[in-house]
């Protein structure tokens, strides 16, 4: 095992958001409170008076808050599924990148379970669940499939923390470090330890990709399950699970882009990791516009009146400005901006991905609400406005998001010191040998993580 | 993994424990829940077989994050403290 190294001069800036706290900081703090408490507020009268003060009524009972829930679990794939492939495919741009993409999942899950306790005006029921939880629901599927998520990506979040947060524990006085005392668990950077971490890591980073396919996929079964007309398709678990991995991409583009300049961290947050990720959210793009396609085709063609009547809802209905709107901003403005190389910089990046994550959340509007006014039983047929509550509870629901983010960056580094300089010291050799064992030749050692052929097996991998 | 030099302060606190405990303990209670489930589907013959298959999946996966949880937050602990040599004990 080489001797112990310093850690770098260079990686300072890594240090300076926990070390410093600017004027900006409690700045931007201070009106997402303000835009938190007003949403406090709303809900303070949702509570007081029930759910009559939202627009849900009948047949509309879901609303902002169940789009707010599919829209929050959705972008939670950016952190933890993207993080986690990155990882096993050995992506060396990953480095940067990762911790930003994992926070985000674990903040956002939170917001998604919120949002459903908010929705059931009594929240005191939510243990019922607990108590007399029936699994023949999907709803109930939910809980055990999020809770499952959740436990992971935050297991996933804070293995890679450790040895960062064992530099904090070290480096930074006052109450934070009896924190990093507790949570560094001791960490001293023993061969022992470092041994022990990465095969959590490399456990987890095969665990998570199905556990967060599954998730999605169980959330798209909420609706998949009943017969409402354009709910109840085959292909909603796919089309969920990719509409999940296109916002995730989105948000975390725009995270990286606030944390790059806001902190200064343009030495790591580099135009190659925007342009790289940009590639990626084209590619989804177009998945996204395949999916609708399929999805809307095979409604039309069928032509089953109920079936239609959402359809129409959303082509040309009181829903049409929505859906269109939806197609420009998640299909037409992307790929105009991510087919070509020359906009695709951080500035075009972070457009598109804007675009992206209001066109993901107004599809989630499209699925869920025009179906509900025009079901297939014969209520009478309803419009749905959301009121000014739900429309300040989702405003302080974004913003506390916001805020946490934030509160995180100034505890913990968004970009893993020790992967930045793991890639410095090791990556550039590994590569090299990676490299010349795709190269034609005789077979050498497979260098591919979590493969069990060659000598050592999976043990060389970890060591 | 590149070794990041500590400086020699760093303290190995008996709270360190606390992470791997708490975490230990969630994923019982959520097996627990599980086994809670399945006993209340049984009892009423109520969607026996959506239990069945959905606490195969959950009471394994939970399981599995137990034994994480115990050779790597617990061996990490385990084997801190100041004294240790740089390969550990």
């Amino acid at each position: 095992m080489p001797e112990p190294r310093p850690h770098r001069d260079e990686d300072e800036p890594l240090f300076q958001p926990i070390l410093r706290t600017g004027p900006g900081f409690y700045l931007a703090a201070l009106i997402l409170l303000s835009i938190v408490a007003w949403g406090v507020w709303g809900y303070s009268h949702q509570w007081r008076y029930g759910l009559g003060v939202t627009g849900l009524n009948r047949p509309v009972m879901w609303g902002f808050y169940i789009v707010n829930f599919v829209f929050f679990i959705g972008i939670s794939h950016a952190g933890t599924l993207i993080s986690a492939i990155l990882r096993l495919v050995q992506a060396e741009w990953r480095r940067p990148i990762t911790r930003a993409a994992e926070v985000i999942t674990v903040l956002v899950l939170f917001f998604g379970v919120g949002s459903i306790i908010i929705d059931l005006g009594r929240p005191d029921r939510f243990f019922n669940v607990i108590r007399y939880g029936r699994l023949q629901s999907p709803l109930l599927w939910d809980v055990t499939s999020i809770t499952t998520y959740l436990t992971a990506s935050v297991v996933y979040l804070y293995l890679p923390l450790i040895p960062d947060i064992a530099l904090l524990r070290d480096r930074v006085p006052g109450w934070r470090r009896g924190l990093y005392n507790v949570l560094a668990l001791g960490w001293s950077g023993t061969a022992q330890q470092q041994r022990r971490l990465h095969v959590g890591i490399a456990i987890m980073a095969v665990i998570v990709i199905p556990i967060a396919v599954s998730v999605h996929t169980v959330v798209s079964w909420v609706f998949a399950m009943t017969i409402q007309p354009m709910w109840k398709s085959t292909i909603f678990g796919p089309y969920f699970v990719v509409g999940a991995i296109f916002s995730g991409i989105a948000a975390l583009i725009i995270a990286m882009a606030l944390m790059r300049r806001v902190y200064r961290l343009e030495g790591y947050l580099k135009t190659i990791h925007f342009s790289n990720l940009g590639t990626l959210l084209l590619v989804m793009s177009f998945l996204w516009l395949y999916f609708t396609f399929a999805e809307h085709l095979t409604t039309y063609y069928g032509g089953e009146p109920t079936e239609m009547a959402a359809f129409w809802a959303r082509i040309t209905g009181p829903y049409a400005h929505f859906f269109w709107a939806m197609a420009i901003l998640n299909f037409v403005i992307p790929v105009a901006i991510l087919c070509r190389r020359r906009t695709r910089t951080v500035v075009g990046t972070v457009i598109a991905s804007a675009s992206v994550s209001v066109g993901m959340w107004l599809e989630r509007f499209i699925i869920v609400v025009p179906t509900l006014v025009n079901p297939r039983l014969p209520y009478p047929r309803g419009v749905y406005y959301p009121t000014w509550v739900e429309v300040s509870i989702t405003a302080a629901a974004f913003s506390l998001f916001t805020l946490l983010y934030m509160v995180f960056t100034k505890l913990f580094p968004i970009i893993s010191i020790w992967e930045i300089q793991e890639g410095r010291e090791k990556g550039l050799q590994e590569v090299q040998d990676r490299m010349k064992s795709y190269l034609p030749g005789e077979e050498g050692p497979v260098l591919v993580p979590g493969s069990v052929r060659g000598k050592g097996g999976w043990r060389r991998w970890f060591r | 993994m590149v070794p990041l030099k500590m400086t020699g302060r760093q303290e190995a606190p008996p709270l360190r424990y606390a992470v791997p405990i708490l975490f230990v303990l969630f994923a019982a209670g959520v097996i627990y829940w599980m086994i809670y489930e399945l006993r209340l589907a049984w009892e009423r013959n109520d969607s026996w077989g959506f239990t069945v298959v959905i606490a195969s999946i959950l009471i394994p996966i939970f399981l599995l994050f137990v034994g994480l949880a115990i050779y790597v937050f617990w061996g990490i602990a385990a084997s801190a403290g100041p004294g240790r040599g740089p390969e550990g004990r």
